[in-house]
């Protein structure tokens, strides 16, 4: 296995673990991520003892609870995992997926043999909506565009009106996005908003920023999801449910101060990556999940991963290309739109998800002859670039 | 940030090794040839075409120094720089925001100051 043109140990998911996501008001993120860690732990059948390093992905639960350090130990305390480097990882939206590369890194660079990554989540405590909002707005530069006028959402909307400008991408095409992802949630029992909806329930539903409606979004929501890594050598004595991390990058945006905001070059950078370094390409990709932030989002990642070409991905929705039982299925868990969007859980439930759709575990949204799933998490959103996507591809262990 | 002086100009800063225009200002060094003491102040004409826009309907209450709904988005000057704005006398919507078409500052005397920052401009269809 090879990270950035290096040698390094293979490295294995031995467990995984996610709380159901969604709104948890009675709860608090020590709570969440306890049980979230607990799962990995029992599912991957190693000891807390076992863990030598953890990585946890928290991006916006500090500015509302105040408790903005000590996230990752005081979820670990819990459950006895003490003594070992602790370390919290804040990349936005992308915490979760940078947490899990840290984690690859410690591994399969031989400086530990077992590492957990987690994200976690908790804002349903925040007093005011405006609290989330206002925590959400700090993925963006506040000084120069917050400041200015726009709205978190806004990037996404100026980014659909050039698609629909430039490419002819229809509104009816973006509606079956969230009409596909509502309805794959609705077999997740994780999730937190599965529901049949129409395209017209879509376009029906409430303006928010022209052209994006109510069902183009996706919630901030509470939840928090784990995994365990291992290195391949040592894992067969735990467990034979081992998937292979196939490949991992995680880019910054360029920043271009005239570029296309119509595409994200750290998508596109890091898709490189991880096809370059496995040897695969999107052709042999069984299933993703993607950051389906907002629906246009979606249709954007089908071009900069390689799944369709530039300009097509309206098409590639719109003839079902990424339906379940479609060329690839996209977001079979539903998604950030119907699964729900702890921001720094998300990365880590992507990956959950990946695993149990290759183990054959995804119950009744399995994605049949599962052999290579791809992970694509986005974060943040400044000078019309996207801050940071992380890529990962994963394949059975046999 | 020295967006604009008391003059009423957007003042931005030009690399005078690679030719890049910033808008806000870089204040140490040009991050596209990274030469430190080659930003000169250049005034901008406040004139440029609409390259893309949205229509916030909605806003949390953070945002109630606003009326809503407002226009804003993004301008490309003819210096070659992109600037985020809100829009101002662009109703109807639908009619007077158009990809593409000529936009141009306007300054404005009554500053809608709010917890985050100040607007000192807005951009508006020509």
């Amino acid at each position: 296995m090879r990270l950035r043109g290096r040698e390094m140990r293979e490295v294995v998911v031995i467990g995984v673990g996610m709380t159901v996501f969604g709104k948890h008001p009675d709860s608090n993120f020590i709570k969440l991520g306890t049980m979230a860690v607990w799962d990995a732990l029992k599912d991957s059948n190693i000891k807390p003892g076992n863990i030598q390093a953890a990585y946890c992905g928290s991006a916006i639960t500090g500015l509302i609870t105040g408790q903005e350090c000590n996230i990752g130990h005081l979820v670990l305390e819990q459950i006895g995992i003490r003594g070992i480097p602790i370390v919290r990882i804040e990349n936005a939206c992308v915490s979760g997926s940078a947490a899990f590369r840290e984690a690859y890194i410690s591994v399969g660079s031989g400086v530990h043999d077992i590492a957990l990554a987690f994200g976690v989540e908790h804002v349903s405590g925040a007093l005011e909506k405006e609290q989330v909002m206002r925590a959400v707005n700090g993925a963006s530069d506040i000084e120069r565009e917050v400041s200015k006028g726009m709205v978190f959402p806004g990037s996404f909307a100026l980014i659909a009106n050039r698609h629909i400008f430039q490419y002819g991408t229809t509104r009816e095409q973006m509606a079956k996005v969230s009409v596909k992802n509502h309805r794959n949630g609705l077999l997740n029992r994780r999730a937190q908003y599965g529901m049949e909806i129409s395209i017209q329930d879509v376009l029906n539903s409430k303006m928010l920023t022209d052209p994006l409606r109510m069902y183009d979004y996706s919630p901030v929501s509470d939840g928090a999801a784990a995994v365990i890594l291992c290195a391949k050598d040592l894992a067969k004595k735990f467990t034979d449910k081992r998937i292979r991390v196939l490949a991992s990058s995680l880019r910054s945006g360029e920043f271009d101060p005239k570029g296309d905001i119509t595409t994200f070059p750290a998508t596109k950078n890091a898709a490189k990556d991880v096809y370059e370094a496995s040897g695969y390409g999107p052709e042999d990709v069984s299933l993703a999940e993607v950051h389906d932030c907002f629906t246009i989002a979606e249709i954007i990642h089908y071009e900069d991963l390689g799944f369709c070409e530039k300009g097509k991905g309206g098409q590639f929705i719109g003839e079902g290309k990424s339906e379940m039982g479609g060329k690839v299925p996209f977001n079979a868990s539903g998604g950030l739109m119907s699964k729900g969007h702890p921001l720094g859980a998300t990365g880590l439930a992507q990956i959950s998800e990946i695993v149990w759709q290759l183990r054959g575990e995804a119950g009744k949204r399995q994605v049949q002859n599962a052999k290579i799933g791809l992970t694509h998490n986005l974060g943040g959103y400044m000078h019309g670039d996207t801050s940071a996507v992380a890529v990962h591809l994963f394949q059975k262990d046999s | 940030m020295g967006d604009n002086d008391n003059k009423k100009n957007l003042i931005g800063n030009k690399c005078k090794k690679c030719g890049q225009v910033y808008f806000p200002k870089k204040f140490l060094l040009c991050s596209s040839c990274f030469s430190e003491d080659s930003l000169e102040d250049v005034r901008l004409s406040g004139r440029g075409k609409l390259y893309a826009f949205s229509i916030a309907r909605t806003a949390p209450p953070a945002y109630s120094r606003f009326d809503l709904p407002y226009g804003f988005g993004y301008v490309d000057l003819e210096e070659g720089v992109r600037v985020f704005s809100m829009f101002m006398d662009c109703e109807p919507f639908e009619e007077k925001l158009r990809i593409g078409c000529p936009m141009e500052v306007v300054y404005l005397d009554e500053k809608a100051s709010g917890e985050q920052g100040t607007i000192e401009y807005k951009f508006r269809p020509v």
